[in-house]
């Protein structure tokens, strides 16, 4: 039985959704942390028996940091906008964030492009190209998150044609604008990382 | 509130019924997800006993012939005689699942999951449905990993660290094929189920305390679990990282780990240029957090029934805090001692050196407390009690050879030794598992309603306890003769031939061992059933758990209100008291509640702070206690 719903229990101070959402982006920058020290110490040891390439990141990755910082801020409109109970506002923000969203995993496809042309490829002959290998396992794993956001985003969007994300029920759209801001920092961070790092 | 009461609460409560499956498999209830880890927990630790048992039997007598190992094993016990092969499978599956499935699930699943919405006073965990999610990918990942013990070419066998090339060559040996494969999945479905875990508990005791329960009076048992969770949530990512490189170096031909490698004659590599000693680093930054989070867990446990069955106050609780925040930090930086012997340059391996012996100030800061707690106190010997006494003995005599682990040139020699076999299994097997115990004999009452058998729990103590010193004192010394670990028979080396009666010892002791732990068995199932109903509070104890209703399943744990906190945990044998314990829901009359009036006053200024941009900051100052 339940008694949850028969008295009224003092609120959470933070809505344990958005705790949670808060723990989960702790322990996700630890596994990207343990991705960019790998990369780290590896480096110096490979460049000592000089099998290490070092290449220019494809541009199409620096068009992904534009469009992220692009997307940031409709996510933030739309949120605000939710919050303020401007609901065509957040609709029309949401479906832009989504297809900026989309528009991402496109450049970043094509910067995989780019670097299967230039013949660095995630398994690659040469022990030299394992730098490669490097920049493709954490490009990759980026993406699967911002997968996870694009999921985040159609639930939102769906639910905001729905009416059903407002001002009295922003949750979803507090997570989703949090987590969105999330990737797109993290790949912000992981481009300048490889940018310098290489 | 008494217990006729409850029972009138609880029949206003019957409208709604759960079925079976939402009820007990799929269920959200924190209470019985603690007893679905519980339960799992207990059949992996059987199954991992029974390996260890298979293979003393081939240390101790190596040249006979076991017609039960020929009945179990099958083609891997032809003769009765264990295969090499698959004796290195069982030491790395035995590893494995008392290491992982055991000691962090069984214990934190168990202990966090029960413990922490009744002690924190909330009606369950912050994800009730993330929580039911932890269960279930614990769950399969026992099954990938009992699976990968019968596969065509046997389980994982590199040990349980699977360092590459060992684990990402499938040739390397039989075991590397399918068994490593497994492993692998097995692993990642259980840091998915420790994540999703450690996330609940993490939020549930910031963010989810019942009035009055300010940090500074929760029981040490939810601070142990605490940074428990966040020594997970800050390292088991990191193995992830880990094993996503291996399962790529194995499974799609890139060389992170691995380098020019020639197998029987022939360069085996077309990528090369990958490190191995990487796959250490990152092994160990979770192997090093991995043992606290077995043991912190434990050291909660018995902080909470030492005092209890003392009867007094825990001595130094801020000091258990802290020592508990120092244990977590340094756990993070010395992941290098297990390394001296990677060819680490000699610097290095000094600073990693002198943080590892930090650690043992805040260990001893434990230790003596825990003395100190039952010195002149009014000792009552339950079960829980000796279990938990047990744990101290076993903290010190194995945290004292930690110290000479810890030393590099030391180390230099000793790595790899039965000696380092009986450091751990001494400081973390032993120890985690007595806590285990402890907990289970104290809160089985808050767990079924009844109690355990106290005569079959003196005789489980008594047999475990000389048993576990006589399996793994005397390897302390076989280590430093410079026998080493992971050995399949040293009656074939010449130098370690002495050994083979001390071998029989000890195997001999384990299977003791074993029996004992059978009557745990009987006593545990058979109490669940059959055993005396309990009182509502069967020890006298302060804490939460204890005022919601044990003899019914209530999901929100409280039938009313949530119970207010007046006082710390551990208000044992006060002279103003006539009674010898001073539960925290009581409120005391002589002196009004401070915190509570502060707390109304401050309420619209909380509402303000609900504005979304300041939430994080009243977050941080509610945690920290400055709201
Ligand atoms: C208190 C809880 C502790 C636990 C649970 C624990 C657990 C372990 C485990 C599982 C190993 C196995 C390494 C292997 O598989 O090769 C180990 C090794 C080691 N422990 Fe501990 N330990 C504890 C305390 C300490 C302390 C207090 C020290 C030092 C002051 C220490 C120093 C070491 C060192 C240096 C090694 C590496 C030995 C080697 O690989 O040769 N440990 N410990
Ligand atoms: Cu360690």
């Amino acid at each position: 039985m339940n008694t949850k719903k028969k008295m009224k229990d003092p609120e959470p101070l933070v809505a344990p959704g958005k705790f949670n959402l808060w723990l989960l982006m702790l322990a996700s920058s630890m596994l990207f942390a343990s991705l960019v020290s790998a990369f780290i110490v590896h480096k110096p040891d490979a460049q000592a028996k000089s099998t290490w390439t070092a290449f220019d990141l494809p541009i199409f990755f620096l068009v992904s940091v534009f469009v992220a910082v692009l997307s940031s801020v409709t996510i933030f409109v739309a949120w605000k906008a939710a919050k303020n109970d401007e609901l065509n506002t957040n609709k029309t923000f949401t479906a832009l964030t989504l297809a900026l969203g989309l528009l991402f995993c496109v450049t970043q496809y094509l910067g995989w492009k780019q670097l299967i042309s230039l013949d660095l490829t995630l398994v690659n002959a040469r022990p030299e190209d394992i730098s490669a290998s490097y920049v493709w396992m954490i490009t990759g794993v980026h993406v699967l998150h911002v997968l996870g956001g694009l999921v985040l985003l159609s639930v939102a969007l769906v639910k905001s044609f729905k009416l059903e994300v407002h001002k009295k029920n922003m949750t979803l759209m507090s997570i989703t604008h949090t987590y969105w801001h999330f990737v797109g920092l993290l790949w912000i961070f992981l481009y300048l990382f490889l940018y310098f790092a290489q | 509130m008494s217990t006729a009461a409850l029972h009138a609460e609880h029949e206003a409560h019957h409208e709604h019924k759960e079925s079976f499956i939402s009820k007990y498999v799929f269920s959200m209830d924190h209470k019985m997800i603690s007893k679905q880890f519980l339960i799992t927990g207990i059949i992996m630790g059987m199954i991992g006993m029974i390996m260890s048992l298979l293979f003393r039997l081939q240390l101790a007598w190596p040249d006979d012939q076991f017609s039960i190992i020929e009945m179990l094993l099958g083609k891997w016990g032809v003769d009765g005689k264990l295969d090499p092969n698959f004796y290195m499978g069982l030491v790395t599956i035995h590893g494995t699942i008392m290491v992982f499935y055991v000691l962090t699930a069984g214990l934190s699943g168990t202990f966090s999951n029960l413990l922490i919405p009744l002690q924190v006073g909330a009606r369950d965990m912050a994800s009730p449905f993330m929580n039911m999610l932890s269960y279930w990918f614990f769950f399969m990942s026992s099954v990938v990993l009992l699976i990968s013990v019968g596969v065509e070419t046997g389980p994982a066998s590199g040990g349980w660290t699977v360092y590459p090339p060992l684990s990402a060559l499938d040739k390397a040996m039989p075991g590397s094929g399918l068994g490593m494969t497994l492993w692998l999945v097995a692993i990642v479905l259980f840091i998915v189920s420790s994540l999703l875990g450690g996330i609940n508990y993490i939020s549930t005791v910031l963010n989810q305390r019942t009035k009055g329960m300010s940090m500074n009076r929760m029981p040490l048992t939810i601070w142990a679990f605490f940074f428990t969770a966040v020594l997970g949530l800050l390292s088991f990512p990191v193995l992830l990282g880990a094993g996503l490189f291996l399962i790529f170096d194995r499974s799609f031909g890139t060389s992170f780990y691995l380098s020019d490698i020639y197998l029987e004659g022939v360069g085996a590599l077309e990528n090369i240029g990958g490190s191995p000693v990487l796959y250490q680093h990152l092994f160990w930054f979770l192997g090093h957090p991995e043992v606290y989070i077995i043991l912190m867990p434990a050291l909660g446990i018995t902080s909470e029934v030492i005092s209890n069955n003392a009867r007094k106050p825990i001595f130094g609780y801020t000091a258990m805090i802290i020592s508990l925040l120092g244990i977590s930090f340094l756990s993070f930086i010395v992941w290098g001692h297990h390394m001296f012997i990677t060819g680490m340059n000699p610097f290095l391996g000094s600073v990693f050196m002198i943080l590892t012996l930090i650690i043992a100030v805040p260990s001893a800061v434990k230790a003596f407390n825990y003395l100190t707690t039952l010195w002149r106190g009014n000792l009552r010997f339950t079960p829980a009690m000796l279990f938990s006494i047990g744990l101290v003995s076993f903290f010190i005599s194995g945290g004292l050879t930690g110290i000479y682990l810890g030393n590099a040139a030391l180390d230099i020699q000793m790595h790899d030794s039965y000696f380092v076999v009986a450091h751990f299994h001494l400081v973390m097997g032993s120890a985690a598992i007595f806590g285990m115990f402890a907990g289970i004999y104290h809160w089985f009452p808050r767990m079924y309603g009844r109690m355990m058998n106290n005569t079959l729990g003196y005789f489980h103590f008594w047999i475990t306890f000389i048993t576990a010193y006589l399996v793994f004192f005397p390897m302390h010394f076989m280590g430093l003769a410079g026998v080493p670990r992971r050995y399949y028979q040293f009656t074939l080396v010449e130098d370690f031939d002495v050994w083979v009666d001390v071998n029989k010892l000890i195997t001999v002791s384990a299977i003791i061992a074993g029996f004992a732990q059978l009557l745990f068995l009987y006593n545990f199932f058979i109490s669940i059933f059959r055993g005396k109903k309990s009182a509502q509070n069967p020890w006298g104890a302060n804490t939460l758990e204890w005022t919601s209703p044990i003899d019914v399943r209530l999901h929100g744990n409280w039938p009313g209100e949530l119970p207010t906190v007046y006082r710390g945990p551990y208000e044992y044998s006060r002279p103003d008291r006539e009674e010898d314990f001073f539960p925290q829901h009581i409120p005391d009359e002589s002196a009004p509640e401070v915190l509570e009036t502060e707390k109304s006053k401050k309420a619209p200024a909380e509402k303000e702070a609900e504005a979304e941009t300041s939430v994080f900051f009243a977050a941080v100052k509610r945690v920290f206690g400055l709201g």
